[in-house]
Parts: structure tokens; C-alpha cells; sequence
């Protein structure tokens, strides 16, 4: 016991909040009480530890004796850090060390979601407490087949990783792939679960791993047979694998009508589209195919270029970079500020660059609805990707014009339909087609079926 | 690293072909084509692409005039004057004046398959008793652009009155090439400065011949089982009872060395100046027969001028072929023809009697 005292204070050097309190049972024994006062209630210790220990005369049975809900027994020193960082107390007997949980509240309160707003349905997200977070999923899912797999993750932060999955439900090989991919990560710090993210997908610019802070979301994604993993001080959670119509269309059309509903996924699917290769119609039209649009439209488009200096690839080129840079800084910015960053923006890229004869009105129009299109996308990676492809659309159509855009859609759909998440196709239902994930997430019709894809088990409701 | 390598070459060799600037095209929305003393006189009307004050969609054009001895040398000579690129692709109408239609057809044909630049999507109409040039230069407050005046005057003509013959060049080049068959133009001209439709012309082997009157175009058109809607009128004692006739339907056989045409029209009566008890059916009856035969008639006289002039523009020989696959030339020169023609009143307009007093 003396040694492992004196090892814990040589290793604990330089930490002021490490408190090691000696106390004396009786006259032959002593025991040392070990916890860390940032990661500890100081209450819990006081009514579970301290005030039990000074009315045991003997200590027979420390297990049984202290009224600690949660109270592990080992011997070996190795185990002491971890615990001492999980916010357990430490009580070092002549053979054993005994450790009782006392953690200390030192995350927020449950909140309602920022990233996924819906009119209907629950508000309530994730934080940053990993039990917490669990229950919330389990508040929804009553039954014991709600596994989790445990994984500890970061040579110096140890955090705590969990694998949701419904037993019965979920194909065995999608868990056992993914539990192997995370297990071998070999990291210092696992700040966030987004880190993970990188190990689970393939190269791919589009995302394949959903990140929700949505616990009704995550439960709904474990029913249809996917899997949820959970991370300890972090905020959101990750759903896999992730489709590309799950990008497209939010979760929260699950709230609405179907009937009316279906419109507006149609509208999604245009603007994702639409967002990716508007500029480089445009350019194409412009500088190749003029013949490709009405008279009177072209001698429009003539009229409002005229007396602008650059051509139209740079102008295009120098309104999606400014657009960029104003995205950018939008997000950056303090809420407080938000406002004159839009203003400053409407003005920099409105009225003020047309009447300088920078840019054409056309142009403002064209970036405009480009980005209106890129933001009824929850997902922000979604964005990105649709960003990288539009530059790739607008310099072929630059060099080719239409045939330049065309030859670029193919490559753009071929990676698409390439791309994998966690093994599965990514444009499924579409390729392959299922009717079940077809009705339930493309176009929302009476659904009672599982996807055969995602599990073996395909009754939903009977 | 290849990869790069072969994709910054295929740029390199193969990008910004066909690159232009907008600004640097100049919009050629119809062209006039005259001949005069041995020498081809074009005429463009340029769409006008500048910002005049603070609206921005107001469309107008201008014209440029030029001219050289062979058609090529003439389009070449006029885009020596024009300060951007000429842009045909737009092009809504050609004006060909009268004598080019008789006598230069060939050329003027020839140098349009030939000039990848413009596409055969254009209006070639015929101007007769003017100058296409005349008819290039009429623009005017409400129609500023003449090449829409044209084709919005063809087109509504078409629609309403079946006097002109809506069908792009590629039409009438491919029946030029046919030969079985006549094609046919829209005919304009000026009528105290405005733009108007005269009818039809025929042509035959790459020659102007004549011009049909409106009702002969309007028959030519249901002969050609176009959408046609047009009006015939009938003299009882001298008062006229019109009617407007539609939905044409007309079947050709060729039997025993004759071509019978049989025609089925529903019509709808319009004026009634004979003041006709409209109530009785025997009354409809008469009409009936009387405008069968009126118009069977007309039809009868129509066709003779087609037979007069050698110019088959209904199409008999290729109707022949079609069924049969066999040629039978000059088929109208050969065959006698055989006109029914069945009229059926379904509207009866107003059948009540209107009291002065």
C-alpha cells in the first residue's frame, strides 16, 4: 500500500488537485483516500466515503460496508489512473484498492438541437456526458437487445467509445467490421467523435458517416438495422453506414405528410444538382453554346455583360470565391456580429459590384441561387463536397463548354455510385434498388418492411 | 503522376475551341436576299445587344446592306462592315425576293447546306412585288425586331387562317431534294407599309412558279393534312351565308389510273345573311351539299393549275411511293383525279330569330 501511495504521488507530481487523505481506522489500521477534486463531487465523497468510513471500527468488508452505488475491487496499480480520471475515489487497503463512483456534474444540461431543426418532433440533444446520452437512447429503446460494445480510444485521453446496436436486428458483420476498424486506432486524444470518422469511411468526398445530435434519430437508425456509436464528452453521435439519400433528405421529414412531403424531396434532389453545375451552364451557355437558349435571352445576357472587363469564367471564378470567403466568415463570426457580416455581404456582392461594373446582375443571380440551393442541406459536409465538384463543372465547362459539363456529370455520377460507406453501396436504394429504404427515406409511402440490405429480420409492423 | 501529366496536354490541346465572348457576337435575327444588276444585295438585320438608359429589355435591331457578285463574296462583304462576329444560329427569317426564288434558288440553297454556321430552323419566305430588303427595313414601335414580326405573322396566319405554311427551311430543302414532291413558301408583301401575307408559293426543280390566292392556300394546306382552319363563303341570291370550316381529314387512293381525294370537314356556320331557318334539318342538308360541291370545285380548279404548271405540291407521286414503294412519275400528268368531298355542320351558331323592331 505504502508503495503504491509513494508511486502515486511521484507519478502525480505537479497536480495540485490530486488529494490523498490519510485515514486511521483504529490503531493498526489506516487507509488512504485518493480522488481528484476537479473530476469529483465533493458531496458524494463526503455521504458515501467519508462519513461511513469514521463509523467502521474494522474494516471486514469495505465492498459491502460503504454505500457506494458502483464499487470495483482490484489489485493491480495499472488500473488507478483510469479510474482516477472516471472521477472514482480510491481507497487503498493493505491488499486491495477499492473504487467508488463519485463523479462530479461537469457537463450542460440537456438542450434543444442546433443542427438539425425541425418544427415537429422531440428538441431535446445529445451532450457531452456519455451516460447521459445513453439513457437518452435508451429511453426510447426499452429492450434488452440495445447492445453496446465498450471501447476505450487515446493513449492519454482513454475515451470512452460505445457501439449501439440491436441485437436480432443488425447484420452481425456490419458490428464486427466496425468494431475492428475502431479497436486498432492508435491515437493520443479523441477530442470529439468526428475524429472517428476519418478510420470508418472510405476516400470519398461526399460523407458517409452520418453525425446527428439527434437521440429520436440515432433510435430510428438502430430499428432499420444501422449502427450508433457514442463518445464521451462529445456532442453528437455516428450513424452507419449513411446512404446518400439520407444526406438529401433530413430526418425530420419523418414529422411530416407524406403526401406533401414528396414535393419537397423531389425539389432537394433538383438543388443538389442544380448547386453543383448552375455556374458552369452558364459559362457554358455563354462562351460555347449560345445557341442552346432563346433569342431574346441571349440578347439579355449580352445586354447585362456589357462593359463588365473580366471574362465570364473570372467574374464566376471571383463570385464563388467571394461567396466562400463570406460563408467562411459567417461561421466564424460571433452571433452578436451576424448581421452586419449579411449586410456587408449584400452589399459587397449586390448592388455595390453591379454598379461598379465588376460583375453582371446575371452573375449575382447565378451565385445566389447557387448557394440558396447548397444551403437546404443539413449536412455541412454535403456542402463541401457539392463546392469541390462545382469548381471541377465550372472549369471544364470553361475549357469544353456543354460537352466539357456533360463529361463531368459522368464522372461525377460514376463516383458517386462508387463510393461505399463501411462497405455498402452508397446510392442505395437507388443502386441497388430496394423498394422497403425506397419508400421509407426517397419517397415516403406506408412502409412496414426493413431493407433486406440492413438486416435479416425484415418485419417492421405487421 | 501520368495521370496529371495526360490531362494538363489534353487541355493544353483540346480546350477553348469554340471559345467566345457574348459581347463579341452580333446576333443576325434575318436576312434579305436580292439580286440586281448581276450582283447579290444582302441585307442583315442585327439583333441590337447595348444597355440604352436603365432598362435593360427592350430588344431592338438595325440593318446593314451589302452585296458582291456570288452569294459567298456577298456574305463576306457585309460582315467586312459589322464590328462583331456574325452569329446565325438565331436566325428566325430569310427573305428571298422574287427573282432570286426564279432564277438563283440553286445558289442561295446551296450556300446554306454548305455554311455550317447557320442552321436550318429559319423561315424562308418569298417577297413579292417588293424588295426583301423592303420588307428587312419595316420595323416598327410595336414590332421592333422584324425577324419575330415574320415569324409571329407566319405562325399566327398558320394557326388561324391556314394561309401560310409554318415549316422551317430543313422542309424545304428536303423537298427540294425529294423532286417528288413541290415545296412550298410563304409569300409576303407590303400593304401600305405593313407586312402581309398573299399565300402560297409554288416551286418546281429549284424555281419560283406562281402564287396561290389565300383560299387556294388555305385548301393546299388541308390537302397536306396540316392543321387547317379557314373560311368559305357562298352566294344565295347574292347575300352570303359563310362558314368556317376544320379538323380536315383527307384520304388518298389510287385506283384503276385515278386518284380519288376524299375529304372530310366539319364546319361551323358564321354568317347567315340569307337569314336561313337554321331549326330545320333540310336546310342543313342543302348547305351541306352546296359547300361539298363548292368546295370540291375549288379543289378541282386547284389541282388543274397544279397539272397546268407541272408542279405536284400536294405530293401525289410521293403519296404513290409511300403506299405502293413504287416510283411513278409525273403521276398528276397521267392519273385523272376524283374529288369527294363530305361536309358536316356540327355548330349551328345563333338559330334563333333576331326581332328589329
Amino acid at each position: 500500500m505504502k508503495k503504491d501511495i509513494e508511486r502515486l504521488k511521484k507519478e502525480f507530481a505537479q497536480t495540485p488537485d490530486l488529494i490523498i487523505k490519510e485515514i486511521k481506522i483504529n490503531t493498526l489500521h489506516k487507509i488512504y483516500v485518493v480522488f481528484l477534486e476537479t473530476l469529483c463531487s465533493q458531496d458524494k465523497i463526503n455521504n458515501y466515503i467519508l462519513k461511513s468510513i469514521t463509523n467502521i471500527n474494522s474494516l471486514k468488508d469495505i465492498k459491502k460496508d460503504i454505500p457506494g452505488g458502483n464499487v470495483k475491487v482490484f489489485d493491480n496499480y495499472d488500473q488507478c489512473e483510469n479510474y482516477l480520471y472516471n472521477g472514482f475515489t480510491l481507497i487503498f487497503d493493505k491488499t486491495n484498492i477499492y473504487a467508488i463512483e463519485t463523479k462530479g456534474e461537469l457537463t450542460r444540461s440537456i438542450s434543444t438541437n442546433e443542427t438539425e431543426p425541425a418544427l415537429k418532433g422531440p428538441k431535446n440533444a445529445f451532450v457531452e456526458n456519455y451516460q447521459t446520452n445513453l439513457g437518452m437512447i435508451k429511453r426510447r429503446i426499452r429492450s434488452h437487445n440495445l447492445k453496446t460494445q465498450n471501447l476505450n480510444i487515446g493513449r492519454i485521453s482513454s475515451t470512452q467509445v460505445g457501439i449501439l446496436y440491436l441485437d436480432g436486428i443488425v447484420k452481425n458483420k456490419l458490428v464486427n467490421r466496425v468494431y475492428n476498424s475502431l479497436k486498432d486506432i492508435d491515437i493520443d486524444l479523441l477530442s470529439d467523435v468526428d475524429n472517428l470518422v476519418g478510420y470508418l469511411s472510405d476516400k470519398s468526398h461526399f460523407p458517409t458517416v452520418i453525425t446527428t445530435e439527434r437521440p429520436d434519430r440515432c433510435a430510428e437508425a438502430l430499428c432499420e438495422g444501422k449502427i450508433v456509436i457514442i463518445c464521451d464528452e462529445s456532442p453528437f453521435a455516428l450513424i452507419l453506414p449513411a446512404f446518400f439519400i439520407d444526406f438529401i433528405n433530413p430526418f425530420t421529414d419523418k414529422y411530416s405528410k407524406g403526401l406533401n412531403i414528396n414535393f419537397t424531396k423531389l425539389i432537394r434532389f433538383f438543388c443538389f444538382f442544380l448547386s453543383a453545375t448552375i455556374p458552369a451552364l452558364y459559362i457554358a451557355i455563354i462562351n460555347y453554346n449560345q445557341e442552346a437558349i432563346p433569342t431574346s435571352l441571349v440578347i439579355n445576357f449580352a445586354i447585362q455583360r456589357e462593359g463588365v472587363p473580366f471574362p465570364a469564367v473570372v467574374e464566376c471564378l471571383i463570385m464563388l470565391v467571394i461567396c466562400e470567403i463570406l460563408r467562411e466568415s459567417d461561421l466564424r463570426f460571433p452571433s452578436k456580429y451576424g448581421s452586419a457580416i449579411s449586410i456587408l455581404g449584400a452589399l459587397v456582392l449586390g448592388d455595390a459590384a453591379v454598379s461598379a461594373g465588376l460583375v453582371s446582375p446575371i452573375m449575382i443571380i447565378i451565385t445566389a441561387f447557387t448557394y440558396i440551393s447548397s444551403l437546404i442541406f443539413t449536412e455541412p459536409e454535403i456542402g463541401n463536397a457539392l463546392r469541390n465538384y462545382r469548381f471541377l463543372f465550372l472549369t471544364m465547362s470553361a475549357f469544353m463548354g456543354l460537352y466539357g459539363l456533360f463529361v463531368t456529370l459522368l464522372f461525377f455520377l460514376v463516383n458517386l455510385v462508387n463510393t461505399s460507406s463501411v462497405g455498402y453501396p452508397y446510392m442505395f436504394p437507388a443502386s441497388p434498388y430496394d423498394e422497403s429504404y425506397f419508400k421509407e427515406f426517397l419517397i415516403k409511402k406506408k412502409n412496414k418492411k426493413r431493407s433486406p440490405m440492413l438486416s435479416d429480420n425484415l418485419t417492421k409492423e405487421n | 503522376m501520368k495521370k496529371i501529366f495526360l490531362i494538363i496536354l489534353m487541355f493544353l490541346t483540346t480546350g477553348c475551341y469554340d471559345y467566345v465572348e457574348i459581347n463579341d457576337l452580333s446576333f443576325v435575327s434575318a436576312i434579305g436576299i436580292d439580286y440586281e444588276n448581276d450582283t447579290y444585295k444582302l441585307t442583315f438585320e442585327l439583333l441590337n445587344d447595348t444597355k440604352k438608359g436603365e432598362s435593360s429589355s427592350s430588344q431592338e435591331g438595325y440593318t446593314i446592306s451589302g452585296s458582291g457578285p456570288t452569294i459567298s463574296k456577298a456574305f463576306e462583304n457585309i460582315s467586312l462592315k459589322i464590328a462583331k462576329t456574325p452569329y446565325f444560329y438565331h436566325l428566325k427569317a430569310m427573305v428571298i425576293s422574287e427573282d432570286v426564288a426564279k432564277n438563283h434558288m440553286k445558289e442561295i440553297t446551296e450556300y446554306i447546306i454548305r455554311n455550317p454556321k447557320i442552321r436550318n430552323e429559319f423561315y424562308m419566305v418569298l417577297a413579292k412585288d417588293v424588295s426583301a430588303k423592303e420588307i428587312i427595313k419595316n420595323s416598327d414601335k410595336n414590332h421592333p425586331i422584324v425577324g419575330n414580326k415574320i415569324t409571329k405573322l407566319i405562325d399566327s396566319n398558320n394557326d388561324g387562317y391556314s394561309i401560310t405554311f409554318a415549316k422551317p427551311f430543313e422542309d424545304i430543302l428536303e423537298k427540294l431534294t425529294n423532286k417528288k414532291i413541290s415545296p412550298v413558301v410563304s409569300v409576303l408583301t407590303l400593304d401600305n407599309e405593313e407586312i402581309k401575307a398573299l399565300g402560297l408559293g409554288i416551286f418546281e426543280n429549284f424555281n419560283y412558279k406562281y402564287t396561290i390566292t389565300p383560299l387556294q392556300s388555305s385548301y393546299l394546306n388541308m390537302l397536306l393534312n396540316e392543321p387547317s382552319q379557314f373560311l368559305v363563303s357562298h352566294k344565295y341570291d347574292g347575300k352570303i351565308l359563310a362558314i368556317e370550316l376544320s379538323d380536315g381529314n383527307v384520304d388518298y387512293e389510287f385506283k384503276n389510273r385515278k386518284i380519288y381525294i376524299n375529304v372530310t370537314l366539319d364546319a361551323e356556320i358564321v354568317e347567315n345573311m340569307p337569314e336561313f331557318d337554321l331549326r330545320k334539318n333540310e336546310v342543313y342538308k342543302k348547305i351541306e351539299e352546296d359547300f361539298s360541291k363548292r368546295i370540291a370545285s375549288d379543289l378541282e380548279e386547284l389541282i388543274n393549275l397544279f397539272v397546268q404548271n407541272n408542279t405536284d405540291a400536294v405530293g401525289f407521286e410521293n403519296l404513290y411511293y409511300k403506299k405502293y414503294r413504287q416510283q411513278n412519275p409525273n403521276i398528276l400528268q397521267k392519273y385523272d383525279v376524283e374529288i369527294n368531298v363530305k361536309v358536316s355542320i356540327n355548330k349551328k351558331g345563333l338559330i334563333y330569330e333576331v326581332d328589329y323592331e
